[in-house]
């Protein structure tokens, strides 16, 4: 399921929302605009794809507290906040909240374009990877219990007589494994073995 | 004029003496006991005059383990000025007998009555009362070991007792207060300067007695002592207790000087007996002086700290809200200059774009402009608080300044404002208030209550105004999205009230008016479900009275 990128545009301030959602359309831009945090929050989900643009400031839920939430329902989507000060101790906490950018009021509309398009394909990234990532992890649940040893150990840098030694298999065996796991998960060469067996130990993994 | 504080200064350590100290003391001790070996009884040490025991009880106060030089200092005394042979064990023995005397006065007194106390009358009445006590025992102790050893008749004791007791008591009452308090001397020196006219007439007033006293009629005439009270009580009066005992000193030294010139005429004793009264009585009115002085200085420090932590907290409010207002402003003006900036932004792309966008090129014109006024609408509205006037109280009736604000709202095609509604009381007095504060309160709770019902179907807004005893209230209601539990707590808060449509300088700033006008605004139950505010504000009493 493909979805577009869309700016999830929150501002508790209808004129804002309004000129903001006009200059995005007019630059070719996809908006939503939401008048406090928590509307948005009942739309977005892990599938959104895009990013949010967010007024620190508002009644009921903060930018910040939005950031926050984001991050804790695991939705992956950048924040861009929006604030009417230079607060450095507010942006210093956006940013160690994970925050994408910080943008000053008013906006400087060409600055405003460059860093939600930065974001987008930010996003777009991040997403092909997790993608790419779900796909290597779907084909390594494929392989049998053999082939996912002889996958670890190769992965440390063992050569086929030593793994041959560890699993007390003959070092013939050991290469008939060899050539099915690398078939299952579609390796052409060893450097992408160990690249597939990094995937084992890293915490994405299940 | 700088006074002699004796009282803020705190009481000093127990410390040990030096050996320069010890050394000085013991001369001084001897010195004074020579000095003042006038009309001795039997060529023993009872004299009407001792000023070596005010050193005595000053030494021991102030410093600790010197016990045995002072005992010392009283046996070398008797040994050396009077001669006596040390031929039996009465002289040791009494000698350690009335140091020890001295040793318990002293610490009595600085657990009890610190010589700081001096400064005060209960404080100079406990100095009095053990001075005279101490002077009783060492006398008794002292005269009685002179009887049983029959260095004196029996019948001689008491006499001899009364004249030991009033040398000891003088010089007590004279000297200890002097030397303890020591450190104070420059203070002292400086008070009593800085008036040099008193100065000179207690000085004068001094002398004229003596003149009086020894030198004119009959010299030594008793009748005339009272004259020393003059220039004493005037010194006390002055200065406090430290004046009168420097009047008093040197009343004592001119005393001793006098008699010694008269030889045997003038009774030295019946002397110490007046100069007892007057050192009492100079005493005791000296520190009602010096209390009354200290108080009236402690209340005055007290008050400069108050206007001092008043004018503060004045000054810290005063930066706190102008900071408050200051990120108010910021965060209310660029609310609408964003918007404004991208609307023309916008328009820009739209002119640009060759003709397919003109029919919505006007519109977002228009709303570019709105933006604008709205900007300078909060730029007026603050410019009107910064001016911070005082408030200007009048007897001001309520409906036309609703009905006259609500209209403006009306020209001005705010969205929502259909859905007003007003309900004043038919009969409601006038309020007295300022006209302005209360325009700019009301138009924030109108603007809050916009905003809140901007997105509600069947959007109600009611201003009610209705009187409740001595006050009137006058309500903003709505059924909009109403408020957060944290919102109603942070709500006069200028940060938290700052929302979006034109609030203007906030809830916080519209409560500060109210109270300016003797008045309180307060968040009320909504009966809409929304939220509603109130405005409490005093009717005008004035007019409440006519008919």
């Amino acid at each position: 399921m493909k979805i577009d990128p869309t700016i999830y545009l929150i501002d508790d301030d209808a004129a804002i929302r309004d000129a903001l959602m006009l200059l995005l359309n007019l630059r070719g831009m996809s908006a939503e605009a939401f008048s406090s945090a928590e509307y948005a929050l009942a739309k977005l989900n892990r599938e959104s794809r895009g990013c949010v643009l967010t007024d620190l400031r508002m009644p009921g839920m903060s930018g910040l507290e939005l950031l926050a939430e984001i991050n804790a329902r695991e939705i992956s989507l950048p924040v861009v906040l929006l604030t009417a000060h230079g607060d450095v101790a507010t942006t210093r906490a956006a940013l160690r909240g994970g925050a994408f950018d910080f943008l000053e009021k008013p906006i400087d509309e060409d600055i405003l374009v460059d860093v939600l398009t930065h974001a987008i394909s930010e996003d777009a990234r991040g997403h092909q990877k997790r993608l790419q990532t779900e796909t290597q992890l779907a084909r390594i649940n494929t392989l049998t219990q053999r082939e996912r040893q002889v996958l670890t150990l190769l992965g440390r840098g063992l050569q086929n007589r030593e793994i041959a030694i560890e699993l007390s298999i003959s070092p013939r065996t050991v290469e008939v494994y060899k050539a099915r796991m690398m078939e299952k998960l579609d390796c052409s060469s060893i450097a992408d073995v160990v690249k597939m067996s990094l995937l084992l130990d890293s915490p994405g993994h299940g | 004029m700088p006074h002699a504080d004796i009282r803020t200064s705190t009481i000093t350590p127990l410390v040990r003496a030096t050996p320069w100290l010890i050394a000085l003391y013991f001369i001084a001790h001897v010195a004074l006991d020579a000095v003042s070996y006038v009309q001795p009884v039997l060529k023993l040490g009872i004299t009407p005059l001792s000023p070596q025991t005010g050193l005595v009880l000053a030494f021991l106060y102030a410093y600790r383990g010197n016990f045995w030089w002072v005992a010392a200092a009283f046996l070398v005394s008797e040994v050396v000025i009077r001669g006596i042979p040390m031929h039996s064990w009465i002289l040791p023995l009494q000698a350690i007998s009335i140091t020890a005397v001295y040793q318990f006065a002293a610490w009595l007194l600085r657990k009890k009555v610190p010589m700081e106390g001096v400064a005060t009358l209960s404080g100079t009445l406990k100095f009095i009362a053990v001075a005279s006590v101490t002077a009783i025992i060492a006398g008794t102790v002292s005269v009685g070991l002179y009887t049983l050893s029959n260095l004196i008749p029996a019948d001689q004791f008491p006499s001899a007792l009364a004249r030991f007791w009033v040398g000891d008591l003088n010089g007590i009452l004279l000297l200890a207060p002097l030397l303890i308090r020591f450190a104070d001397t420059p203070l002292l020196l400086r008070a009593i300067l800085s008036r040099p006219a008193a100065f000179i007439g207690v000085l004068f007033g001094l002398f004229a007695a003596f003149t009086l006293v020894f030198l004119v009629g009959n010299p030594g005439d008793l009748r005339f002592f009272y004259l020393f009270f003059v220039p004493a009580i005037s010194a006390a009066l002055i200065w406090g207790v430290p004046g009168f005992l420097i009047a008093a000193l040197a009343l004592q030294i001119s005393l001793v000087a006098g008699v010694q010139r008269l030889a045997e005429v003038a009774p030295l004793v019946d002397l110490q007996f007046l100069m007892s009264t007057l050192l009492v009585t100079g005493l005791a009115l000296g520190a009602v002086v010096t209390e009354r002085e200290n108080s009236a200085r402690l209340a005055l420090q007290r008050e400069k700290q108050l206007r001092d932590s008043e004018s503060n907290l004045a000054r810290a409010s005063r930066a706190a809200t102008t900071g408050e207002l200051a990120s108010t402003l910021a965060h209310e003006l660029n609310q609408p200059m964003t918007a404004l900036v991208s609307y023309l932004r916008a328009s820009e792309i739209m002119m640009a774009d060759g003709g397919r966008n003109d029919a919505r090129l006007a519109p977002t014109l228009r709303k570019a402009a709105d933006e604008a006024l709205r900007a300078s609408d909060i730029l007026r509205r603050l410019r009107n608080f910064y001016a911070g006037r005082d408030p200007q109280l009048e007897s001001l009736d309520l409906q036309p300044i609703i009905e006259k604000l609500v209209e403006a709202l009306r020209r001005s095609e705010r969205a929502g404002v259909e859905s007003i509604v007003i309900r004043i009381d038919h009969d409601l007095p006038a309020v007295n208030g300022d006209r302005v504060f209360i325009e700019v309160i009301l138009s924030n709770l109108l603007a809050n209550a916009l905003d809140a019902t901007a997105e509600q179907p069947n959007a109600i807004i009611e201003i009610a105004a209705c009187r409740s005893g001595k006050t009137i209230h006058l309500s903003v209601d709505d059924n909009g999205r109403g408020m957060s539990e944290q919102i109603r707590r942070d709500l006069f808060k200028a940060f938290v009230t700052s929302k979006a449509d034109g609030l203007g300088v906030g809830l916080a700033v519209s409560r500060s008016l109210a109270e300016a006008c003797g008045g309180e605004l307060l968040l009320a139950e909504s009966s809409l479900g929304g939220a509603k505010l109130e405005l409490v504000l005093p009717i005008d009493a004035v007019r409440r009275e006519s008919p």
